[in-house]
């Protein structure tokens, strides 16, 4: 579908951009919370924040001394510590695959609940490259990553990929459900559009296939069209809004509990 | 009690009506422009002795019954030199009248006819004309001069975005203007992603807007009628004229079939950006296609007095195509069969059968995979009108229709080693019947009345499946119905009316109410009109769009009708309006119902307008004063909100000078107050990333929009034989960078911070067109 929206692109290239200066309303401070839970205790952890206006600095206030307590389907509960300011964590846990998690967060006499379940896990078969002319220039190749996991024609898949390059998270959202491609051997594929920001050979690619359930997927789905970055498409979707949150009593953000699987690849 | 008492009192309006004592005759025939034998349509005829008069319809007939007497009888339309024939109408008559443009007798003082006052005495509200060779002038973008542009500067009408044919009226969303070409639906009416439409100005005869307060033989849509005639021909010579522009040439032949009973008419257009793409000499780039064009033919002939037949057609496709590999088109056809019958001197039959088909494809291809995605509507349409002219006091209008819709909402299919599965979504069926009555009456000399009621009804017919979802779109239940099985039906009665009430010989008050109803959704998710988007039925979750509109108006001309001017209110309240949910999915989803939200919405809004008409220096000023909302359960918490289409201000101010017979300039200048739109309040942290908080919908406002554009038109030669001339013209002469779209994102240079990003999209934009005809 990419190839379709450079179609669309085309008119764009009259275009200019500038910076300009415009009045924003101010909005009171929003709890955003972040809880992240897989199947490794390294990346599970809860992150609780604060949102600010707009014109600030990126600099998010973080909330500390909530309680934050996690249930699993046989109820039992364990709780999460803060480890660092806003970060709340316990190593002792891991997400396991086909189980329906509880998560509470109180703070302030409010009370923020979320539930997600941890799907199946799906193996990545390989992580690949491919050396690809670019549109509109032969000459210069680009490399297409690629990666190649089964989907299972019994289950809903809805995956996130986390892609890292040297070491680095490459902050763009990579979504895939099956919808139009149950059951099928999939090859995920995807480049950078930016040249500077192209992998080179030597490049070491790192990939996480994440297996999320239905409400994560649609959370981050809705999220791409409210980040603050390019707009979601050369049109910009009619309205923004704020992404489809899981928590309940307004808090912002997402419970998602899943489980990975894991790939890599140097580029030559 | 009340209803029958009026009930009462018309039906012995209509008896005495019927009951003429005084010997009366007919007068009919057709108006035709005497240089091509082309058909008048709204030519006046009017009789000097009575005061009273007609106009000629659509087709350019025209009937008037009258005392028999001797009388002079005018025939005029603005531009064309009047005619006045004494008639003996001691019997009734047939009269065609053959009239002269003035176009190439700029040097005379044109005197306007005293009658060219149609805009203050007919009962027509919000409704304008456009002839195409009226708005030649106006400068527009790339130098393609274009119907859709030019209504976007009339009061009551906005663009839907910089350079867009998509157009907004009183309120209204894009897909609820019924936009039909010589009768035949058409369904995106845009090139390339509505930078152009698909008229093309040189086989167009006529334009008329109607902005929602319609007759009943109109239905189908909430906001407005834009209502199309393609040329007939010339019956008299062969001609050919065009124009090579920067960006497409045009080519349009037109003359007899046999010399005043039948003629034809061609007329194509194509781009031509890709033809340069060689030059770049890139290989890909040579493999690559990337142009639009478009098709409009007709033929008509006359098989004796009483019979004419006509068999007019489109056809445009926007093409693109990138080294094999990837293709993508998009485009309408339309088939106009039509017969036009007299059954006697009063009654006027005209039969159509229309086909009407939009549909995309994609094609991606390499050595591995082929897959093809695609999507379309389809429509069969039967027409049958009459026109009862009973007397100079009372005509009737009415008639039948039934339209076969057939609905492709996609389908893909794969061949290879790809990701997707083949896959189509079930095919949509749905009948349309509909019948209209409709009476023009004059109560008295100065009162006017024109209402007709219109019987609507839509039903969706199997085979097909209905689902029911839950509160978080889950399928809950599937119901499958057989081959032309009833799966939903829907009826309306949509009553209109308008009133005239003539104050003095130059100046009159107007009235009028009318209720729509649409049950053809276009969806879209992104901001601009695109081939993507699809065409939705209504079924058993989405319910009928119904609008009711109110206006009131005030029209008065100055210096002999030289200037005409009107200021009208209006108030349109519309029920059942669609929107998305937060991500919604629209591309190839069986479960579309699920993504959509329902609401309702209005507007309200004051309307001027002033227009020189006649002279060296002609043009116009709109201006629109207005406010829209919706209110929506499931957006905004519930509350109101400023629709997208909401402008508060809107002005349009265009200029035409014909300084000599060498000449012309002109200007056109636009502003309106930015549309609603939604931007953040604050923002918060997520992964890592920014995100934007957003607190309510469309709670800001784009910066104002204002554009100035030139245009000259420099005359090699002209006469009524040949013509050729330049035409320069800059779009956006001041070069004002009118924000297309604002983002809210990461400073790229200094990433603790935020910014707002405005995107441009044209600025200044010059350009030359060469037109000819011979």
């Amino acid at each position: 579908m990419k190839k379709i929206y450079l179609v669309f692109l085309i008119p764009f290239l009259f275009a200019c951009e500038e910076v300009i200066e415009i009045d924003l309303n101010s909005s009171s401070p929003e709890i955003i919370i972040e809880a992240n839970l897989s199947n490794s205790n390294e990346q599970s952890f809860v992150y609780i924040t604060e949102s600010t206006d707009f014109y600030n600095p990126n600099a998010y206030k973080t909330i500390s001394n909530a309680d934050v307590f996690l249930k699993d389907a046989s109820g039992d509960s364990l709780s999460l510590d803060e480890v660092s300011p806003g970060k709340y964590q316990n190593k002792q846990f891991k997400i396991r695959q086909q189980n329906q998690y509880n998560i509470e967060v109180n703070y302030k006499n409010q009370k923020y609940t979320a539930a997600s379940s941890a799907p199946n896990i799906v193996e990545v078969d390989s992580v690949g490259y491919k050396l690809e002319s670019r549109p509109f220039n032969k000459d210069k190749k680009r490399l297409e990553l690629h990666i190649y996991f089964k989907d299972d024609p019994d289950i809903k898949n809805y995956i996130r990929f986390v892609v890292y390059k040297n070491g680095e998270k490459i902050n763009r959202i990579f979504l895939y459900d099956d919808r139009l491609t149950n059951g099928n051997d999939i090859d995920f594929f995807f480049f950078n559009f930016d040249e500077e920001e192209e992998f080179k050979s030597g490049d070491l690619i790192e990939v996480e296939l994440q297996s999320i359930d239905e409400p994560t997927f649609t959370y981050f789905k809705t999220l791409r069209s409210a980040l603050a970055r390019s707009s979601g498409g050369p049109f910009g979707s009619t309205a923004p809004a704020n992404p489809t949150t899981n928590w309940t009593n307004n808090a912002f953000g997402y419970f998602s509990a899943y489980v990975f699987s894991y790939g890599s690849v140097v580029l030559e | 009690m009340k209803f029958f008492k009026l009930l009462l009192i018309y039906s012995f309006y209509i008896t005495s009506a019927f009951a003429q004592s005084e010997t009366t005759s007919t007068l009919s025939g057709f108006i035709y422009d005497a240089n091509t034998g082309e058909t008048m349509i709204g030519a006046n005829i009017y009789i000097k002795e009575l005061g009273t008069g007609t106009s000629s319809n659509e087709y350019g007939f025209y009937s008037i019954t009258i005392p028999s007497s001797k009388y002079n009888i005018d025939f005029s339309f603005v531009g064309y030199e009047k005619k006045s024939i004494p008639v003996d109408l001691t019997n009734s008559k047939k009269l065609d009248v053959h009239i002269s443009s003035t176009a190439y007798n700029l040097q005379e003082v044109v005197v306007l006819d005293k009658k060219a006052d149609a805009n203050v005495k007919s009962t027509d509200m919000g409704t304008s004309d456009i002839v195409p060779k009226e708005i030649d002038k106006v400068p527009v973008i790339f130098g393609e001069k274009d119907i859709l542009k030019t209504i976007q500067l009339l009061p009551g009408v906005s663009s839907a975005g910089e350079g867009n044919s998509g157009f907004i009226v009183r309120g209204g969303s894009t897909d609820q203007n019924l936009i039909i070409l010589d009768e035949a639906p058409v369904y995106n009416a845009s090139h390339l992603l509505g930078f152009f439409s698909v008229f093309n100005s040189d086989a167009i005869k006529n334009a008329k807007i109607i902005k929602g307060i319609s007759g009943p033989e109109y239905g189908g849509r909430l906001s407005s009628v834009l209502d199309i005639s393609m040329k007939d021909g010339s019956t008299k010579q062969y001609s050919a004229y065009g124009g090579i522009g920067l960006i497409s040439s045009r080519l349009t032949v037109e003359g007899p079939i046999v010399e005043d009973k039948g003629s034809f008419i061609f007329s194509g257009r194509r781009t031509y950006a890709d033809v340069f793409f060689p030059l770049f000499g890139d290989d890909q780039l040579k493999n690559s296609t990337l142009y639009f064009y478009d098709f409009n033919g007709k033929l008509n002939y006359k098989l004796g007095e009483n019979d004419r037949i006509f068999l007019s057609g489109y056809n445009g496709r926007d093409k693109f195509g990138f080294n094999d590999e990837f293709g993508f088109d998009w485009g309408n056809t339309t088939a106009t069969f039509r017969w036009n019958h007299i059954f006697s001197e009063k009654l006027f039959s005209n039969s159509t059968l229309l086909y009407s088909d939009y549909n995309y494809d994609i094609n991606i291809e390499d050595t591995e995979q082929s897959t093809t995605i695609s999507s379309g509507i389809k429509d069969i349409n039967f027409e049958q009108d009459f026109q009862y002219y009973f007397n100079s006091d009372n005509t009737f209008k009415f008639g039948i229709n039934g339209v076969y819709h057939t609905f492709l909402p996609g389908e893909i299919s794969v061949t290879g080693n790809t990701n997707f599965n083949s896959k189509k979504i079930d095919e949509n069926y749905a009948i349309e019947a509909n019948a209209y009555f409709g009476h023009e009456l004059k109560v008295t000399e100065l009162f006017k009345l024109n209402y007709g009621l219109r019987y609507s009804s839509f039903s969706l017919i199997g085979k097909g499946k209905v689902y029911s979802f839950d509160e978080d779109g889950l399928v809950t239940k599937t119901e499958i119905y057989e081959s032309g099985e009833l799966i939903k039906s829907y009826s309306f009665l949509e009553p209109r009316l308008s009133i005239n009430y003539l104050l003095d010989v130059t100046s009159s008050i107007k009235l009028g109410y009318a209720r729509n109803t649409q049950n053809i959704h276009l969806l879209s998710t992104a901001s601009t009109s695109t081939p993507l988007d699809i065409w939705q039925p209504s079924t058993a979750l989405i319910k009928p769009e119904v609008s009711d509109i109110v206006s009131i108006g005030y029209f008065r001309n100055f210096y002999n009708n030289e200037y005409e001017t009107s200021i009208e209110f209006y108030y349109k309240d519309m029920q059942n309006l669609i929107e998305y949910k937060n991500g919604a999915d629209i591309f190839l989803n069986e479960f579309i119902e699920s993504q959509l939200v329902f609401g309702n919405g209005w507007s309200y809004g004051m309307e001027l307008y002033v227009e020189k008409k006649v002279g060296k220096f002609t043009g116009w000023l709109s201006y629109t004063l207005s406010s829209t909302d919706r209110k929506f359960d499931k957006i905004n918490d519930g509350n109101a909100f400023p629709a997208r289409q909401d402008r508060t201000h809107d002005v349009s101010l265009v200029a035409i000078y014909n300084l000599n017979d060498r000449w012309s300039l002109s200007a056109n200048w636009v502003y309106s107050t930015g549309f609603a739109a939604t931007f953040p309040s604050g923002k918060y942290e997520i992964d890592g990333q920014t995100v934007n908080l957003y607190t309510e919908r469309n709670g800001h406002r784009m910066p104002d929009y204002h554009r100035l554009d030139l245009g000259a038109t420099y005359y090699f030669n002209r006469s009524e034989e040949n013509e050729m001339s330049l035409t320069f013209s800059v779009y956006n002469a001041y070069a004002r960078e009118n924000a297309y779209r604002i983002t809210f994102e990461e400073n790229p240079d200094d990433p603790t911070k935020t910014q707002a990003v405005k995107l441009a999209l044209f600025s200044i934009v010059p350009s030359i067109t060469f037109n000819f005809r011979f």
